[in-house]
């Protein structure tokens, strides 16, 4: 029987758990807060720009099962917004419970308000984690995905202190790091002045605090745009932001809204008695980060060095996901590290030599690139997106960016690794 | 299992109206990393955030109460004074708590002759201390009628507070001697309040006399009193370790300490400790450094503030 211990709810870590599970493992996800998906709870963004080839990527590898679940929590689809094509919007009411659902169908067990606050160790090989309330886990391979933001001291110290965000710290604990209990070394993101860190880059409105004409065009569109009063544009904000796909001009000029349940304004927080003043938000109010007049929460700061399989340097038996594995921003990308985590885990844990995507496919480049910025000793210097910035850029520069399937599928076939994410690597009788 | 656990430190006065101390402001905080001066957030969390208190403070302390107090004193026996104190019912509350001391001095003697004394238990506006006498800080104690100058409350007096508080509807054992029955009250109180049969085991020791039997009884605690803690007491507490209690607390010299973790270690099961907090406490602010000392992993404590797992084979160890 092979166990893996999942270390963090998120994304990275719900995609993780599924690849495990799917290679045959036995797996336990723990999870500091009451729900699953962490930021995904407030994004929703899906399949914008090179999301969708790296999607459909992650479901030729045999990760179709996310993919399947998110089609149900569509609240839009195909919508288009300033440097952002055929994105989808996942509703963030309706995900945490569909994916729930199907993580329990596969029989991984969830752990929620189970805080990770200690590990054992033997030599470089971590053998079990310890929660909060004392309970030992023991697990033959496990992931980090316990992400990269917060607590509110780093919220407070590079940022503007704690903004009562969906995470929620002060009730739930702040986010520890197995990686850094294990002794293990972490890196932050650095912005162009040198301070480290970068802010979330959207805030969440109540819908019924918005004007009725508003609404109605948003909950029609998916998307709303106002254009700001000058004396409102504050460029410099855009450089806060840990979304860099976002971080163009445009997005200081105007007011982008999106409808994923909340409002989703496009910028990582506004003074309400500015907002107040914009027609049609005099009534405003924020529903994540409850203090998104103040500021939001701080990201990217404890990234782990890692290898080309996510495995953490010095640490035999621990792989990353999501930002944990670098920075990488965004659900996709979650989803697409924390499934080859995941899986690698188990190969680990049976002794195999891990998975190395190739750099022909979006993922394989994605994780590439930033190893290449480890190597170089840049880490943390650049961010990366499928959507956006310059990732897109390369993705399109290498051909990589497509819509047809048929050539995803192709370029996963030739690489030997169609299903790979699918196929039992313990046979059933033995799991 | 296989490996070592590597356990985080934690503040008595973390997340209480104590904290940031002059710790914090020193950059020598015991939980907060960025106040120590590392550039990251990592903290064993204590329900608040002691950065953000810092920063909210703006650079402000709050200072313990010190004021002057009428005291009602007995000697138990030669050498055993007993001290009854009216204080103000909102410091009688934080004072009832398992570990919370006072520093007590005469009116009128410097500042180096106060001595820290365990709070045994308390009753309305009333906290009731027991000294032995030792030496020159308990002589002066001893010898003075009228008023003292008590400083409080501290809470450090016993280690393992967690797991005292943690402990649930099971059974916990209580072997306490000398003058760290003082500690025992407390310690049963909070069990109770768990939903714990609680069980104790007395010695006299350097005490003379056992003083806290009644008020345990009366708190409805299984009481069994001995002679000697060492040759009658510990064979009960190697019977009582079959019924694999929760938690097991000691109170009385590190000795006694040693001596029960060695008998919890030999009945290998999930039983918890706890133990009365023997260091030269001085200040009580983590200041002076005369009760600092250093775990088993080599890290550099003051006693008087820092809680830590009383661990079984772990990183922490008990003693150094």
């Amino acid at each position: 029987m092979v166990k893996i211990v999942v270390v963090g709810g998120g994304w990275a870590g719900c995609a993780a758990a599924l690849a495990a599970r799917l290679a045959g493992a036995e797996v336990i996800v723990l999870e500091r807060t009451d729900m699953l998906l962490g930021a995904g709870l407030v994004g929703g963004i899906m399949l914008n720009n090179g999301r969708y080839t790296a999607a459909e990527e992650i479901i030729a590898l045999g990760g179709n099962a996310i993919f399947s679940t998110l089609e149900g929590t569509y609240r839009h689809r195909n919508i288009e917004f300033p440097g952002h094509s055929h994105a989808s919007l996942y509703d963030v009411h309706k995900i945490e419970t569909a994916i729930r659902a199907l993580l329990e169908r596969h029989n991984i067990e969830i752990r929620t308000m189970n805080r990770v606050v200690a590990v054992a160790k033997e030599d470089e090989r971590v053998t079990a984690v310890v929660t909060e309330d004392g309970e030992t886990l023991e697990g033959d391979a496990f992931v980090d995905a316990s992400g990269t933001s917060g607590p509110m001291g780093n919220c407070l110290r590079y940022g503007h202190g704690c903004a009562l965000c969906v995470q929620r710290c002060p009730a739930f604990g702040p986010r520890t790091s197995l990686v850094a209990l294990a002794g293990g070394r972490e890196y932050p993101a650095v912005k162009a002045d040198g301070s480290y860190g970068a802010m979330s880059g959207s805030c969440k409105l109540a819908k019924d605090s918005l004007a009725p004409f508003l609404l109605e065009k948003l909950e029609k569109n998916g998307v709303v745009e106002i254009t700001l009063p000058p004396e409102m544009v504050n460029p410099g904000k855009l450089k806060l932001k840990v979304c860099e796909h976002y971080d163009i001009p445009v997005y200081a000029e105007r007011i982008i809204l999106l409808d994923t349940g909340h409002v989703k304004l496009m910028a990582p927080f506004i003074p309400l008695k500015d907002l107040r003043q914009v027609p049609g938000f005099e009534r405003a109010r924020f529903a994540d980060p409850y203090a998104g007049g103040k500021g939001n929460s701080i990201r990217l700061l404890a990234m782990a060095f890692r290898n080309r399989a996510l495995k953490v340097d010095g640490l035999d038996n621990v792989f990353v996901g999501g930002e944990k594995q670098g920075p990488a921003i965004g659900h996709t990308e979650a989803i697409a590290t924390g499934m080859l985590a995941g899986h690698n885990a188990v190969r680990c844990a049976l002794g195999m030599e891990p998975l190395v995507l190739p750099r022909s496919l979006a993922t394989g480049e994605l994780i590439g690139s930033i190893s290449d910025d480890l190597e170089r000793g840049e880490a943390g210097w650049r961010r990366y997106s499928f959507s956006g910035a310059g990732f897109f850029h390369l993705m399109r520069e290498k051909n990589l960016y497509t819509l047809c399937r048929t050539e995803i599928r192709e370029r996963v076939a030739k690489a030997g690794l169609l299903g790979v994410y699918a196929r039992r690597l313990i046979p059933a009788q033995e799991s | 299992m296989q490996g070592a656990v590597q356990w985080s430190l934690a503040c008595v006065d973390a997340g209480s109206e104590f904290c940031p101390c002059y710790l914090g402001m020193t950059g020598e905080c015991l939980v907060c990393s960025l106040l120590r001066g590392e550039d990251f957030c990592s903290c064993s969390w204590s329900g608040s955030c002691s950065y953000l208190n810092q920063r909210w403070s703006r650079g402000r302390i709050k200072e313990r109460r010190k004021e002057e107090v009428e005291v009602e004193k007995e000697e138990l026996t030669p050498g055993l004074i007993s001290f009854r104190l009216r204080l103000e019912q909102e410091l009688v509350r934080e004072l009832n708590n398992p570990g919370s001391f006072l520093f007590l001095r005469p009116v009128g003697v410097p500042e180096a002759a106060a001595l820290p004394v365990s709070v045994v238990d308390t009753e309305g506006r009333e906290v009731w201390l027991v000294v032995v006498l030792a030496g020159p800080k308990t002589r002066l104690l001893s010898e003075t009628d009228g008023k003292l100058v008590v400083h409080g409350p501290y809470y450090n007096g016993v280690l393992g507070l967690a797991t005292l508080k943690s402990a649930r509807a099971g059974t916990a054992v209580i072997v306490a001697g000398g003058v760290g029955q003082s500690t025992a009250v407390l310690v049963a109180r909070q069990l109770i309040r768990g939903g714990n049969r609680v069980k104790a085991c007395l010695a006299p020791g350097s005490a003379g006399r056992i003083y806290v039997a009644e008020k345990l009884r009366g708190l409805g605690v299984e009481v069994t009193e001995v002679k000697s803690m060492r040759t009658e007491g510990l064979p009960f507490l190697a019977q009582w370790l079959k019924e694999k209690p929760l938690v097991v607390f000691s109170g009385g010299p590190d000795s006694l300490h040693r001596a029960v973790m060695e008998l919890v270690r030999k009945e290998d099961g999930d039983t918890e400790l706890g133990c009365s907090q023997n260091s030269v406490i001085c200040c009580g602010d983590g200041l002076c450094g005369s009760c600092v000392d250093f775990l088993a992993d080599g890290r550099r404590v003051p006693k008087c503030k820092a809680q830590y797992r009383i661990a079984k084979g772990g990183s922490h160890g008990w003693l150094k």
